[in-house]
């Protein structure tokens, strides 16, 4: 070890500071939309984007001519445009007369009017123009190595400047090679072949390999030797940068640009890092891990560079480069970055190839001379057509010096925000536009007498729809809630043995309920195992597309086609005989000693039976109880079994099993190691058994609790006799993001189980009774009852099985109307999708059904695309608002919460996931390559984990193209999230004050935020121009006019 | 004897073969854009006619040897061009080897002008195309045309597949026949040739049209006029190709 | 106190994300044991910090304490002085006895 032990702390807390930056990846089957800039959060929105812009390289808006798009269709107002100009003239000092109309002219009228690198001579007067052209406007190129040097290792990494001097491919190289890496070894579960020895952790395991790679280690090198002695990554990482001189000082960059570089694996090592997943236990990986093995290539394939470079390009001997061969360092930069003047590729490729490099000087002064003209001129070409737009060609001529270098100033500054002015110009427009819709909403509220039933929808803007059509189709009330109804908890599935937390990724779930799946009669079940067991088997083997394909092919082609050609007809019946649906069974309630004891033993049972059956193939069937009881207490005593007769030789079979199958006692013995080591069936196991499943389930205090935040969350005050829970999922084929599409609330998951969870608390007797004590009264005759809104057909299936008899019709009715409810959502939503165009609604209910079993639909439905607003409170006052499906709504009453205390609750919890969602639509429509994972068309499922594109690439974050984008044009529409709400501004707005996490998202303006004070009649926005909130009476609204 | 010596020599330098091809590159290297495709169109024109009329074949045996190795060398070349007019002058070296092979097994020497002077002319009023808009054809100058030229794009692609001959271009159905009458050496060396110029092809094709224009140019592509013409060649070069697939060639 | 061993007493209070990490920190310097302090309210330099906060555990505040000799508080303290400038958060180091 030649690190000193602060040492490996110091690099280990840079590692961590070097990637906060960079956001978690949760892997893709609990897709969790999340904020790809969260890491900046605690800095300006603004400024967030300009820090990404240079360290991811992404867009920092969409172009002008989408925006010019939006503005045709009545998204932007000119009025909120101006003013926004108007702000940005003040802000940055910007104050001739001909700019504001300029820059409306510029922003609204003009085509393809952007700076060229190409001139095209439309007019005489660009001469003209070039000669009053100050010489600080154009680029000075004197100082373009030193400030090489100074980004070098700072803003790019060693081999990005010997890649753009000397057109090698090291980055593109290290970038592979740390991709496949990253997907050997952090792969959960989808290959057959495992890398091996990954138990050791990702050093140690990717360790042994390299060593036996001939063309990665070389014992020549100290660096090599190093790697062989030491197990400690913090070792590499100090060598390779002592080796590359990278002063102290500097490492806190360079690591951040090195892990920028793959910031979806870099994402999805910082969750795996820190996550408690079985991979993780078995197969830990860390962040400086992989970037010690990031830093060993980088420094090995340098190091081939050193034959054709003449020299180690350590950042000392690449610094002493660039500044002795000035002319030649910059001409070979231009050259291989595209920039090069198009009239001197020839000669600059000729003297880059000669032997000499006399003449360097003199080409570099040509051109220096002739680019500088050439900058000049282009200039002068972009800022003729932009004074055009507004100057007569008389008046241009006659423009001053001063005055056109003052324009051109303030072009440049313009060009910078331009993004950020279309961005506050539209939501402007779009928060004016909800305000009035409020106040219209407001007016024509009508009394509501009594309703038949209540429902709970998830705050998902999907719900929007559904809700509006279901209050027309009858006297229903709705509510939305955050989706796992405030209940957490991890869900285990004990018959397909897999788990998932059913809360919000920023919570980690304390309970856990069991889920259990009737066992079928054996017969079908068995024949169909077979079936499912050999196509399996024929699948994930090597030889099989070799051997079978002709013989069997055509039994997977009858599948393809089936799902191709008529999807609707063949998915049903494939899903009966493969996964024929099942009742589902939840413990919700705590085991006692007695049950936790059977269940285990129960468990025991079946474990046993398995592994007589897998170690000596014996059918479970003719195991009985008594024989396993045997076996079972055996294992869970300490004794063993060997025994041996005075002779000293061993007898055979001392168990029963052992009598009736004539096993050895040696084998016995084994079988009992067997499962105390390898299936925990032991003593010391039973505890830790017993001790988990004391935690399934809620105890009666808990129930009491959730069922009483839910109640109070929502401000529930009368009952009705049916309360509907419902949750939503959505349902489609061949889609790696399917959980994008579900519940964010539940951490992509399906919320039906939470929804079943809360129905049974709540309809429990023993609770409501606790619940009278505390000031909520549910009626007898009232009954929850849990439900599934599937998002993608619209369809609404209630659990009622077990509902009374009295409520018999009523449920009829609300069905009915639950229908009807659905078609018409499905309607309104088909009119939106790309060939979806149905005269009728039947049909469009239709279409929508056929989405969910179309394996080739990239787009099964919008999902939460075009989301651009949040709403906390009561529904009464934005019924009447057509919301289009762009808004969550949580239900919130202000009157029963006088402290906040419910306020800051919804804010810190479904506000926050509303943030991520709406945060990740926005960046992922603003670049889709940096941000987005782009079209759908070329991904390719890695490990189990998420998507890359084509064979090989980084990980890919975000959403893919399909989902915010119709036709290359974006269909979302970038806005932050309007979030208005409903509460007194005096006496809640302490709340926003009070937790940290949303004072910077308000303050930061992550959020655009609104409060709807009743009371004052009037709204209060945040303005973050001034940092003051911005009083905005109702009255305004009242009259049909805008703000003045 | 001294006539079939200049004719010879005449045809070494107009079907180029190394080192007779140094001269002949460096010449064509002095033209540009159109011009160029007609000197290179006469060349290849005066020199298939002057080798068909050629009858010395223990010459012709001698020669193709050293074809065989000019073709390598010269498809190795096309690797690591890095401008498209000497992409044109190199793939005209390369076949030319392919010529004196066609000929030593008696090939009609009609036959492969044709084959391949229509890829060539395709190919090669693109490249001038390309010259005339942006006063350059090196490849580190552009980047994503796909994006900003499509016509361009799906012609040069189209272009570039006829140039590498893939079946049912014409000089698809020469490789062939080259293939199947030459013993097993020349069958490797000629197959690798094929493969060095296939990758050369993609190659450029990746270079020019794949990823996001950069650079912000004025990007005007193909006129409408200039199209008709490029695809009515190429239906043609493939209807010829048909036809000597059908037909038997002798 | 003849039994009892000078000691130095390392307390950390810091964001919840990072509990994690710096107790892995811990264990790789050898450090094996160490007590965990959750739901801490107070106001620092960044703001406020509610105590338990129902739907988020990233954003609540933590306390890592535990017991070292004097080489090692010293090198606790100098290998965590960039986390403590970059992240909020605190970290006290008193004199103690340890039986």
């Amino acid at each position: 070890m030649i690190v000193k032990e602060k040492d490996i702390l110091f690099i280990d807390s840079l590692v961590e500071s070097a990637v906060e930056h960079i956001p978690n990846f949760w892997p893709m089957k609990s897709f969790i939309h999340h904020n790809p800039l969260h890491g900046f959060e605690n800095m300006h929105f603004e400024e967030a984007v300009n820090k990404a812009h240079t360290l991811f390289h992404a867009k920092k808006s969409l172009t002008r001519e989408q925006y010019q798009r939006f503005y045709q269709e009545g998204k932007i107002e000119d009025m909120y445009l101006r003013e926004e100009l108007e702000n940005f003239g003040t802000k940055c000092g910007h104050t001739h007369p001909l700019l504001e109309n300029l820059f409306i002219q510029l922003m609204t009228k003009s085509r393809e009017c952007h700076h060229f690198d190409e001139i095209t001579n439309v007019s005489p007067l660009i001469p003209q123009i070039a000669k009053n052209l100050s010489p600080e406007s154009l680029n000075d190129y004197a100082d373009f190595n030193a400030n090489l040097v100074k980004h070098l290792a700072k803003e790019k990494t060693i081999y990005d400047v010997v890649d753009m001097l000397f057109a090698t491919n090291v980055g593109e190289a290290l970038d592979d090679i740390m991709s496949q890496i990253a997907m050997r070894f952090l792969g959960e579960g989808q290959a057959i072949w495992n890398m091996p020895k990954r138990e050791k952790g990702m050093f140690l395991s990717w360790k042994e390999i390299v060593m036996q790679d001939k063309v990665f280690f070389n014992e020549n090198e100290t660096l090599c030797r190093l790697l062989r002695e030491t197990a400690l990554a913090e070792d590499i990482i100090f060598m390779v940068l002592k080796e590359l001189k990278i002063p102290r000082s500097f490492w806190e960059e360079y690591f951040t640009l090195e892990l920028t570089k793959l910031h979806g694996w870099s994402g999805f090592l910082k969750y795996r890092s820190k996550s408690s997943s079985e991979y993780q236990k078995k197969y830990p990986a860390f962040m400086e891990e992989f970037l010690a093995i990031r830093l060993y290539y980088s420094y090995m394939l340098l190091k081939k560079q050193e034959n054709s470079l003449g020299f180690f390009p350590s950042m000392k001997e690449l610094g002493s480069y660039i500044m002795n061969n000035k002319e030649e360092a910059f001409l070979r930069a231009e050259y291989n970055s595209g920039k090069l003047l198009l009239s001197y590729f020839q000669s600059v490729e000729n003297f880059l190839h000669e032997t000499q490099k006399t003449d360097a000087k003199e080409i570099y002064d040509q051109y220096i001379y002739d680019k500088k003209i050439h900058d000049c001129e282009v200039l002068a070409e972009y800022l003729y057509k932009v004074l055009s737009l507004v100057l007569k060609e008389e008046q241009i001529q006659t423009l001053q010096a001063q005055e056109l270098n003052a324009i051109n100033a303030a072009l440049q500054d313009f060009e910078d925000e331009e993004g950020f002015i279309w961005l506050k110009a539209m939501e402007k427009t779009s928060m004016m536009q909800l305000m009035s819709d409020y106040v219209q909403s407001k007016k024509t509220q009508e009394q509501v007498n009594s309703s038949d039933a209540q429902l709970f929808f998830c705050i998902d803007t999907r719900s929007e729809r559904i809700r509006r059509n279901i209050e027309a189709a009858g006297a229903y009330e709705t509510y939305g809630m955050a989706g796992f109804f405030g209940i957490p908890f991890k869900s285990i599935d004990v018959s397909n043995r897999c788990e998932s937390d059913l809360c919000p990724a920023i919570l980690t779930p304390k309970h856990i309920v069991y889920s259990f799946h009737e066992k079928e009669a054996i017969n079908s079940k068995g024949l169909m195992k077979i079936v499912k067991k050999v196509l399996n088997e024929l699948k994930y083997n090597v030889l099989t597309p070799y051997v079978t394909v002709e013989a069997i092919g055509a039994l997977f082609a009858f599948d393809f086609f089936g799902k191709s050609l008529v999807p609707k007809a063949y998915m049903p019946l494939r899903k009966k005989i493969f996964d024929p649906k099942v009742e589902e069974e939840l413990r919700i309630e705590r085991y006692t000693e007695k049950e936790a004891t059977e269940s285990i033993t129960a468990i025991q049972n079946q474990i046993i039976k398995f592994v007589i059956e897998e170690k000596f193939n014996i059918k479970p069937s003719s195991l009985d109880d008594e024989i396993l009881n045997e076996i079972r207490e055996i294992a869970l005593s300490k004794e063993d079994i060997v025994q041996e007769d005075q002779d000293g030789v061993a007898i055979d079979s001392v168990t029963k099993l052992g009598a009736k199958y004539n096993l050895l006692q040696i084998e016995e013995q084994r079988l009992i190691e067997l499962l105390r080591k390898e299936y925990k069936v032991s003593a010391g196991h039973m505890r830790i058994q017993k001790a988990k499943m004391a935690k399934v389930g809620f105890s009666f205090k808990e129930q009491l609790y959730y069922v009483q935040s839910a109640l109070k969350t929502v401000g529930l005050k009368s009952f009705c006799d049916i309360v509907v829970l419902s949750a939503h999922a959505s349902q489609s084929e061949n889609n790696p993001y399917e959980s994008a599409l579900d519940c964010g609330a539940c951490g992509g998951s399906s919320s039906l189980i939470n929804a079943k969870v809360l129905a049974y608390m709540a309809n429990k007797q023993n609770i409501r009774e606790e619940l009278h004590k505390h000031g909520i009264h549910i009626p007898e005759q009232t009954y929850f009852i849990a439900a599934l809104h599937n998002t993608t057909s619209d369809v609404l299936t209630l659990f009622d099985a077990h509902a009374p008899h009295s409520h018999h019709e009523a449920l009829k009715k609300l069905k009915a109307d639950l229908e009807l409810a659905g078609m018409l959502t499905a309607a309104e939503r088909m009119a939106t999708l790309p060939l979806s165009n149905t005269r009728s609604k039947q049909g469009a209910f239709s279409l929508a059904k056929r989405n969910t079993m179309d394996w080739s639909q990239p787009r099964p439905e919008w999902g939460l695309s075009k989301n651009h607003s949040f709403f906390i409170g009561k529904r009464e006052n934005s019924k009447n608002m057509n919301l289009a499906g762009r808004t969550f709504l949580h239900s919130y009453d202000y009157t029963g919460d006088k402290k906040g205390a419910i306020l800051s609750v919804i804010l810190s919890g479904p506000l926050v996931v509303g943030e991520w969602i709406n945060m990740e639509h926005f960046f992922s429509t603003l670049d889709n390559s940096a941000f987005g994972s782009e079209s759908k068309v070329y991904h390719n499922v890695v490990g189990k984990l998420g998507v890359i594109s084509g064979n090989m690439s980084d990980l890919r974050t975000g959403l893919p193209s399909q989902t915010v984008n119709l036709e290359n044009e974006p269909y979302h529409e970038p806005l932050r999230l309007i979030t208005m709400i409903e509460a007194p501004f005096e006496t809640h707005k302490n709340v926003i004050d009070k937790i940290h996490k949303i004072s910077e998202l308000v303050y930061n303006e992550w959020i655009k935020t609104i409060f709807i004070d009743e009371k004052e009649t009037a709204f209060f926005l945040y303005e973050g121009n001034t940092q003051t909130w911005e009083k905005l009476e109702f009255k305004t609204f009242t009259q049909g006019e805008n703000r003045a | 004897m001294l006539e079939e010596l200049l004719t010879t020599l005449a045809v070494l330098f107009l079907l180029p073969i190394f080192p007779f091809s140094m001269l002949s590159n460096f010449i064509l290297s002095k033209f540009k854009g159109l011009m160029l495709l007609f000197v290179l169109s006469s060349m290849f024109f005066t020199g298939a006619l002057l080798l068909s009329s050629y009858e010395n074949q223990t010459v012709i045996v001698a020669i193709s040897v050293v074809a065989l190795f000019s073709t390598m060398f010269y498809a190795l070349r096309l690797l690591s061009v890095s401008h498209a007019y000497s992409y044109l002058i190199f793939y005209y070296s390369t076949i030319s080897g392919f010529a004196w092979l066609w000929k030593s097994v008696d090939g009609e020497m009609s036959v492969f002008f044709i084959a391949f002077i229509l890829p060539i002319i395709g190919f090669g009023f693109l490249v001038a195309f390309l010259d005339k808009q942006f006063k350059t054809t090196y490849f580190k100058a552009f980047k994503g045309l796909g994006n900003v030229m499509p016509r361009f794009s799906v012609l040069l692609v189209i272009s570039i597949v006829a140039l590498i001959f893939t079946p049912y271009f014409p000089g698809f159905r020469i490789f062939i026949e080259e293939v199947v009458k030459f013993d097993i050496y020349y069958l490797i060396a000629i197959v690798i040739s094929w493969l060095l110029i296939s990758w050369s092809g993609i190659t450029l094709i990746e270079k020019l049209i794949y990823g996001v224009a950069q650079r912000k140019l004025h990007y005007r592509d193909l006129s409408p006029l200039q199209t008709i013409f490029l695809v009515f060649l190429y239906l043609l070069s493939v209807g010829i190709g048909f036809i000597f697939m059908e037909v038997n060639l002798g | 106190m003849r039994n009892l061993k000078k000691m130095k007493k390392v307390e950390m209070i810091i964001e919840g994300e990072f509990l994690a990490h710096l107790t892995r920190l811990l264990e790789k310097i050898e450090i094996q044991g160490y007590t965990i302090f959750r739901n801490l309210e107070g106001r620092g330099n960044a703001g406020y910090h509610e105590g338990q906060l129902l739907f988020n555990d990233e954003d609540a505040l933590v306390m890592i304490m535990t017991v070292v000799d004097e080489a090692k508080a010293e090198t606790i303290s100098e290998g965590l002085a960039l986390f403590f400038e970059k992240h909020s958060g605190v970290m006290f180091i008193t004199d103690t006895h340890m039986m």
